[in-house]
């Protein structure tokens, strides 16, 4: 097969003619590098990459060949947001701080993902220590959007989302905390998974957050976002808050949403965005309509102030991580994460456990919505398009310039803070051709219902499938 | 009886510099004055959410899920 459409295979496509031994592991490494190769310089989606991968496709190859299949990814080059640690594998969660770091242990994720026989392609690049959501990273590099590289992938796992919208790797995983996989996986037009709090572990994995913080995939499709889901999710001994539920394959997910009650909460979820947000998002809920879905608009009293109660939390809790660093080595932070750890130094403790319980508090409204009326809300994943690259302002609506940092949190809070899972799908294009998301909350560990209604639209739509320009 | 609101007033670069210095962290009033409108705005909708809290006396924080394998969709 051409280097080309290999490059457009699924990663489910490309692990069956992998099991089918139709396609070489070492094609799709040898692809992927490529690929990586002609695309990296103007992206900066990587900070590493391994270019030994070529040899352990190889033994991948032999291992088939035997007759040894390892796992439901076998041979599948993935890439991996470079806040999770890799055993001798440099690890530097884009900072300057932890340039040199070679870790003695891979993440949990990571001795997941390659016992089910994924290649490790690269790690990407991502706001500094993940703490913001452009990705203009001061030494790595601003990572760009492969769909118009004057603009930003959003962050913090900009260079995931990046990587796996230009064809570069079948998937990757980023990190989650206030929306760092649904926002770039939204303005680079690829689905993004934040998993229910305790899906996933965190092991290995470098916080910003410890309350609200969590791994999840990134991928073309639905249904390879549910495949290296299942890869990655379950209890981990290592990781205290993980939770003994069983994970999720692609087998069980049930695309059919006759019935479905999606929730919509019209004052906010339709206020303040872009108008291509907007009309694309309202057209994706008319197409569930159409499959038999019913809209259920309801008012939520206490939305209002997630994104303060998401802001006080997020500073918090990264300030105490980088407290030592903070006074040791300031001048090696970028300047925004410097004053962003500041600041979170200097907010009070009462502030923050009052942010704690109204999490508890707008959580128990979202289950009682569930429990009452709905199975899903849908919502944007945010109110605007790709921006400038380096562009710390952003216009919404009346030319007026806002602050980016709360401005792109304000569909992704309030699963970040009810540890909801909530999935990104691509639902259309703005004039520009820049693509839109659409964010899609579900129950609590129902990952499987949550992928079931995404694959439902991708059915029916054809979004998943386009490419960006710039990777062609 | 009336309800005590909680107060804000605007948070200037030296109220800055002396919640820094109480925190042990070193900061020039370079800094302290790039901080300042933001932080400003953080603590005045910090303020208002704490209060709104304030008044819910029987919400505490709970931020995980039971690990209920029923619960799965």
């Amino acid at each position: 097969m051409e280097a080309a459409n290999v490059l457009e295979l699924s990663l489910a496509n490309a692990a069956a003619l992998v099991r089918d031994k139709q396609v070489s592991p070492v094609e799709l490494v040898e692809a992927c590098l490529q690929r990586i190769e002609s695309t990296d310089d103007t992206l900066r989606a990587y900070i590493t990459v391994f270019k030994d991968a070529v040899e352990v496709a190889r033994a991948s190859e032999a291992l088939m060949m035997a007759g040894h299949q390892l796992g439901p990814l076998h041979g599948v080059p993935i890439a991996l947001k470079d806040n999770i640690a890799t055993a001798g594998g440099r690890t530097t969660a884009g900072s300057k701080i932890l340039a040199d770091w070679i870790p003695d242990e891979d993440a949990t994720v990571v001795k997941r993902l390659r016992s089910s026989g994924a290649i490790l392609i690269g790690k990407t690049n991502l706001h500094e220590f993940a703490w913001g959501g452009t990705s203009a990273n001061p030494h790595y590099g601003f990572v760009r959007n492969p769909w118009d590289p004057t603009r930003f992938p959003a962050g913090s796992s900009g260079g995931s989302g990046a990587a796996v919208a230009a064809r570069t790797c079948y998937g990757a995983l980023g990190t989650d905390t206030g929306g760092s996989i649904r926002l770039p996986s939204a303005v680079n037009g690829i689905v993004g998974l934040r998993p229910t709090i305790g899906r996933v572990s965190n092991a290995g994995v470098i916080p910003l957050a410890w309350s609200m913080d969590t791994v999840g995939p990134m991928t073309r499709t639905v249904q390879d976002c549910a495949l290296l889901l299942g890869s990655v999710a379950g209890h981990d001994p290592a990781d205290q808050g993980t939770a003994a539920v069983p994970a999720v394959y692609p087998k069980e997910l049930n695309a059919n949403v006759e019935g479905l009650r999606i929730g919509v909460i019209p004052d906010y979820f339709f206020r303040h965005l872009q108008p291509a947000v907007e009309r694309n998002v309202r057209a994706a809920l008319q197409i569930y309509q159409d499959l038999g879905a019913r809209i259920v608009e309801l008012e939520m009293q206490h939305i209002h102030g997630n994104i303060s109660a998401q802001l006080t939390v997020e500073a918090c809790e990264p300030s105490a991580y980088h407290q030592g660093w903070l006074r040791e080595r300031p001048e090696d932070y970028g300047e925004d994460v410097r004053q962003l750890l500041e600041m979170g130094e200097l907010l009070f403790a009462r502030d923050y456990i009052q942010a704690q319980r109204y999490r508890s508090f707008l959580r128990e409204e979202f289950l009682n919505a569930f429990n009452r009326s709905v199975d899903v809300f849908i919502c944007p994943t945010l109110p605007f398009t790709a921006t400038e690259v380096g562009a710390t302002t952003v216009v919404i609506e009346n030319g007026q310039e806002e602050d980016m940092l709360s401005a792109i949190m304000q569909f992704t809070g309030v699963p970040s803070l009810t540890g909801l899972p909530s999935l990104n799908v691509p639902c259309g294009f703005d004039e520009s051709g820049l693509p839109t998301g659409m964010q899609i909350i579900g129950r609590p560990f129902g990952e499987a219902a949550l992928l079931g209604v995404g694959q439902a639209f991708q059915s029916a739509t054809d979004f998943h499938t386009k490419s960006p320009r710039f990777a062609l | 009886m009336m309800k005590e609101s909680i107060v804000v007033q605007q948070i200037g670069a030296a109220d800055i510099m002396s919640l820094a210095r109480s925190a042990g962290l070193p900061l020039t009033a370079d800094r302290a004055a790039l901080l300042q409108p933001t932080l400003d705005a953080w603590l005045r909708d910090a303020k208002a959410l704490s209060q709104k809290m304030s008044d819910l006396r029987d919400v505490s924080p709970v931020l995980s899920f039971k690990h209920d394998v029923e619960s799965e969709g």
